[in-house]
């Protein structure tokens, strides 16, 4: 072998180094300054990484006069989940005094924000465990939200927004995989005598 | 066998040497700064005053082209293209090749873009509104052993000349891939071509092996006149006609870059050496753009603009200056969200002194009109952080938003600001809120997560045994909020105090 091709072999094990370094860099998954066109995405993401699903529920819900309940479920498929934050749409014409209590899953941890916004029809409510604690797995029941219908009749949809997360310990994107919402059917009659239109998982 | 390694190898290292590293390894040595106080967040260096501009997430930009009204610029590392406007400002999210493809030239041919990566013995073609398509072109070649490794590409006519650098040939194809009856052109043994221009009638050939040689031919594919080297002519990068000249970037052995100017016969005119390390060259409208790779392998590369006498193009019309005064909460004399005006909490000595700025300059449409990127400085006697940041490019005389951002907070917006082509400007007292540590300018709980995973007591050090720290990189250096080094309580008291659920300006 002569000199010359020694010579580049060894510029390419130099390379070859390099190479490596680049390929085990890990992509900045966002430009440094965000682009003016990007527009934000109104679908959920599911997550590439989670197995976390939330669920509103009953589904649907008879809401009778008075003040009722939906229950957010969560399933974190086996992720320690760190902390939960929920952004619900709702329609502030049909359903008012809109609250939102802690469950029992996650029912030490700190609660970050809980705000409602009753003109806008919209609950943020995020909680999250202290540094002392450990990620949660399992079932339950993350938060209640209680409302009173503002109409006799008719039915309205509690929505889970994009902006819904659910965190774990070790993985930065949102370990969110699925949400399913739920419709709230006002007044005293039955299920069997309305059309109900379940809707789709987001 | 044996030869056939040896010549591959040989070929493959004279391709290396000459696309790759010398720009990179000989610039790193000439010029490194250590403006490493936060470099995993790549963000580019500042731009000089004649108004080159950066290249987003490109370390090595190399052989630019312009497709309709685009300019496209390879990026070697990050397997993508770049997708530039004609002012040179990236207002489209680039062509994304999948691993393994390290794109260096690209040559519009008809229809689409023909993309020559390293090591890659297919050319790969884009559509021109930027779709990867299915269908490749691999050049003939005799035996399994000789396969052919094209470097770039030269529309002539209704053919595309390609250069064979392991099969010493430069190959004649049609504009769908496809052999023509031209057969392909033979250069000696000792002859390793890889890039090609045309100016006039003649096609210049780059070859040779530690110092390059350029060879002439006509449009038919004869040779003419006498090969081009000498003293004058390191190893070609590109080569690149710009109306009866050629021009050559070229690096040589000393380290020194530059671009030689040539007339057609061969003489040289010329050398620009305005720019420090040269690559590609592109001609675009009434100027020609060089593409600079990055200091190293943090940075991003960079462009310039040269007028055709080699003269700077922005240097006619410098753009202006802007200087800030920045308040980052928790540091220094800010406060935070909850306290604005009490800033006993926040740390007065931080340990970081030096963070990346970077400008947005938007007219009331939200279009971008110009850019600029720094550093700022702390000033311990005012418990602010300072620094001035050259804009990319002039702009017209108007009132425009500025958007802020610093990895690790908020954006900021500042809006119905007027600004002048050549008037500087100052900015004092920006605010910053703490805890986007993701930096999807958002305070959240993913935010809150990487706080939880890299907390307490974590130095930047430490983080890096933390595995459940680690796989937030590259954000994990961020969830030091206040820039005492260490994560802990102060650091997530702060985030508390800052309100998330919120989003940045």
């Amino acid at each position: 072998m002569s000199k010359k091709t020694l010579a580049l072999l060894a510029s390419l094990i130099v390379l070859t180094a390099v190479l490596l370094a680049l390929a085990l860099r890990p992509e900045n998954p966002q430009a440094p300054f965000p682009s003016t066109t990007q527009n934000q995405t109104t679908d959920l993401t599911p997550s590439p990484q989670g197995h976390t699903t939330l669920a509103l529920t009953p589904n649907p819900l008879i809401a009778q006069s008075g003040t009722s309940t939906v229950s957010v479920e969560i399933d974190t498929g086996g992720d320690e989940v760190t902390a939960v934050q929920l952004e619900i749409e709702y329609d502030p014409q049909v359903l008012s005094n809109v609250k939102v209590a802690r469950g029992q899953f996650m029912e030490n941890s700190f609660e970050l924000l809980n705000a409602v916004d009753q003109q806008k029809g919209q609950i943020t409510y995020a909680l999250g465990i202290t540094p002392a604690q450990a990620g949660v797995k399992g079932k339950g029941i993350v938060a209640t939200i209680s409302f009173t219908p503002l109409r006799r009749t008719g039915q309205t949809v509690l929505t889970f927004l994009p902006t819904t997360l659910v965190t774990a310990s070790g993985i930065t994107q949102t370990v969110l995989r699925d949400s399913s919402s739920t419709t709230v059917i006002l007044g005293t009659a039955s299920l069997n005598s309305q059309a109900v239109a379940t809707p789709s998982s987001q | 066998m044996q030869k056939f390694i040896d010549k591959k190898l040989f070929a493959i290292g004279f391709l290396l040497i000459a696309l790759i590293i010398l720009p990179v390894l000989i610039t790193s040595l000439q010029t490194r700064q250590e403006n490493r106080s936060r470099a995993s967040l790549d963000l580019p260096t500042a731009t000089d005053a004649c108004g080159s501009f950066t290249i987003q997430n490109a370390t090595v930009p190399l052989g630019l082209t312009t497709v309709g009204s685009e300019i496209w610029v390879p990026n070697y590392d990050s397997s993508s293209i770049s997708r530039l406007e004609a002012n040179g400002l990236q207002q489209k999210s680039p062509i994304t090749f999948e691993e393994g493809l390290f794109p260096l030239t690209l040559t519009n041919a008809g229809d689409t873009v023909w993309v020559i990566g390293a090591f890659e013995e297919r050319i790969f073609q884009v559509s021109s509104n930027g779709t990867i398509l299915d269908q490749t072109i691999i050049l003939p070649h005799e035996t399994s052993e000789d396969a052919s490794l094209p470097v770039d590409a030269l529309v002539v006519g209704s053919q595309v000349w390609v250069t064979d650098t392991t099969n010493h040939k430069i190959h004649r194809l049609d504009f769908s891939g496809r052999m023509t009856n031209n057969p392909p052109i033979v250069l000696p043994e000792n002859t390793f071509p890889t890039t090609l221009t045309r100016t006039n009638d003649e096609i210049w050939v780059a070859g040779g092996f530690e110092t390059s040689t350029i060879y002439r031919f006509n449009t038919d594919g004869t040779r003419i006149g006498d090969s081009i080297s000498g003293n004058d002519l390191g190893l070609v990068l590109d080569l690149l006609g710009v109306g009866s000249e050629i021009w050559v970037s070229h690096a040589r052995d000393d380290g020194s870059f530059g671009i030689l100017q040539y007339d057609t016969s061969g003489k040289v005119i010329q050398e620009i050496l305005a720019i420090e390390a040269p690559a590609g060259l592109s001609v675009v409208g009434d100027t020609v753009w060089v593409t600079e790779p990055a200091i190293d392998f943090l940075s991003n590369g960079k462009i310039y603009v040269l007028n055709n006498d080699g003269t700077q193009h922005f240097c006619d019309q410098p753009p202006p200056t802007l200087s800030f005064s920045v308040l980052l909460h928790g540091v220094g004399n800010s406060g935070d969200s909850t306290n604005p005006t009490n800033h006993s909490f926040s740390n007065k000595t931080p340990v970081i002194t030096e963070i990346p700025l970077g400008v947005n300059v938007e007219t009331s449409s939200g279009s971008l009109v110009s850019q600029g990127f720094g550093t700022v400085l702390y000033d311990g006697a005012n418990g602010v952080f300072k620094g001035d940041i050259v804009l990319e490019f002039p702009v017209d005389e108007g009132s425009y938003t500025l958007k802020l951002k610093t990895p690790g907070y908020l954006s900021k917006k500042i809006q119905d600001f007027p600004l002048a082509t050549l008037q500087n400007a100052a900015f004092e007292s920006i605010e910053f809120i703490a805890g986007d540590v993701n930096e999807d300018n958002s305070l959240d709980i993913l935010d809150y997560n990487i706080l939880l995973d890299c907390g307490y007591g974590s130095t930047r050090v430490k983080s890096q045994s933390k595995s459940r720290c680690y796989e937030h990189y590259p954000y994990d250096e961020n969830a030091d909020l206040n820039l005492d080094d260490v994560v802990d309580q102060k650091d997530y008291n702060l985030f508390l105090r800052e309100k998330p659920i919120r989003s940045g300006e």
